[in-house]
């Protein structure tokens, strides 16, 4: 940045010599610079002798400005070396054309790194994809060996279950037979009770009496 | 103490002082009888168990009915007692127990007889002859019909039960079956 600046303070300067001799030692520049009286002088005179000089006057003029041309060229040149020499303008361009190498061999190492760690990167990404397999061929196994397990375990479950329903169906129908024994046997007493309340008559009483009187007898 | 309790110990005194003269029979007679007025007479039981009306008036009734009776000192002495105590409402029970105890010094023992038709009496002899000679008791049969046990007899004598009826025996039948099917 420091370096760009000075360059354009060198090249303004460099301009501003240039053209500021071109004021200071131009013929029209010279003559409005001298003396307003004196150019006053000289314009009547140069008019009053015109006329009668002719053209010999005039060609004198010529060469007077080719030499101030002549000179004004001379010193922009000399000017312009020793500002050259005194600016290292020389040193400057090979420094810059140094650091312009030095960024070049930077930005190719840089290129050089990016094209490595590209290659790394390539390299990760297939290291990445092969263990993206490996977990994917993993979890293959897990979920198979976990899809056996649940299958067996539901498996053994409904074994049980089985085993538990048929339990209770025995006990079902163990309970129910019983219920019905015990009804039956109810139904039973209770129909036995009505067929012996119907069919009993006195002497059949008489004769039950005289079995508990002979049973009571028996246990005294 | 309880009505029962207080009951019993009357009786038990007033059996005491009818044993040491060997009338606690007619004392017992007497007791039914006051028992029997008292129960059947609910005026007079309202007079002498009222607190309104004034004791003195009270002991007037009941001696005006004693002296229409010809019941014993003791038992007229034993009446104003409990009508002085205010207990003379427990007379029905004071005389049960008095009756139990009458039984109980004369060896004899009440038997409930429940059968399902009227029992011939040479049946109901043979009935409280065996009982007799089962506890040595002379025994006051109370027969009493009842149709629900189909057949045969059922003797109850205190808190013993002596189930021969029909109705039992179908019922231990049947509770045997169930049993075996159990096992």
């Amino acid at each position: 940045m420091s370096d760009t600046r000075h360059i354009r303070i060198h090249a303004f300067s460099i301009i501003l010599l240039i053209i500021l001799p071109l004021f200071l030692f131009s013929p029209a520049a010279a003559g409005e610079n001298s003396n307003s009286a004196d150019n006053k002088s000289v314009q009547t005179a140069v008019n009053k002798t015109g006329h009668e000089a002719g053209n010999e006057e005039d060609r004198s003029g010529d060469l007077a400005d080719l030499l101030y041309r002549f000179e004004n060229f001379a010193l922009l040149v000399i000017i312009l070396f020793v500002f050259i020499k005194m600016a290292r303008l020389t040193d400057h361009l090979s420094a810059r054309g140094e650091e312009i190498k030095h960024m070049l061999l930077d930005l190719k190492r840089d290129n050089e790194d990016a094209e490595m760690k590209c290659r790394e990167a390539e390299s990760r990404l297939m290291d990445f994809e092969i263990k993206r397999k490996e977990i994917i061929d993993q979890y293959k196994k897990e979920g198979l060996a976990e899809k056996e397990k649940i299958i067996s375990e539901a498996e053994e479950k409904a074994r049980q279950l089985i085993a538990k329903s048929e339990m209770t169906i025995r006990q079902e129908m163990e309970s129910a037979i019983y219920r019905l024994r015990q009804e039956i046997v109810e139904l039973a007493a209770q129909n036995a009770l009505e067929i012996i309340s119907r069919e009993m008559d006195e002497r059949d009483n008489d004769n039950l009496i005289d079995e508990f009187i002979e049973k009571v007898a028996k246990a005294n | 103490m309880s009505n029962w309790r207080l009951s019993k110990r009357y009786a038990k005194a007033l059996f005491s002082l009818g044993r040491e003269g060997d009338s606690f029979n007619k004392h017992g007679q007497e007791l039914e009888e006051f028992a029997s007025f008292y129960r059947e007479n609910a005026e007079f039981r309202q007079a002498v168990t009222n607190p309104v009306f004034s004791m003195e008036d009270r002991k007037k009734l009941l001696q005006a009915v004693l002296n229409l009776s010809d019941f014993s000192v003791l038992i007229g002495n034993f009446l104003r007692l409990l009508l002085e105590k205010n207990r003379i409402g427990s007379i029905e029970a004071i005389t049960a127990h008095y009756s139990r105890l009458i039984d109980e010094a004369s060896n004899i023992a009440h038997a409930e007889i429940v059968t399902s038709r009227p029992l011939k009496q040479r049946t109901l002899d043979d009935v409280v002859r065996s009982f007799e000679g089962l506890t040595s008791k002379k025994i006051k049969p109370h027969v009493r019909e009842n149709p629900e046990i189909i057949g045969g007899v059922i003797v109850k004598i205190g808190d013993t039960i002596f189930d021969g009826s029909v109705r039992n025996q179908i019922e231990g039948l049947k509770e045997s079956f169930k049993r075996s099917y159990q096992g």
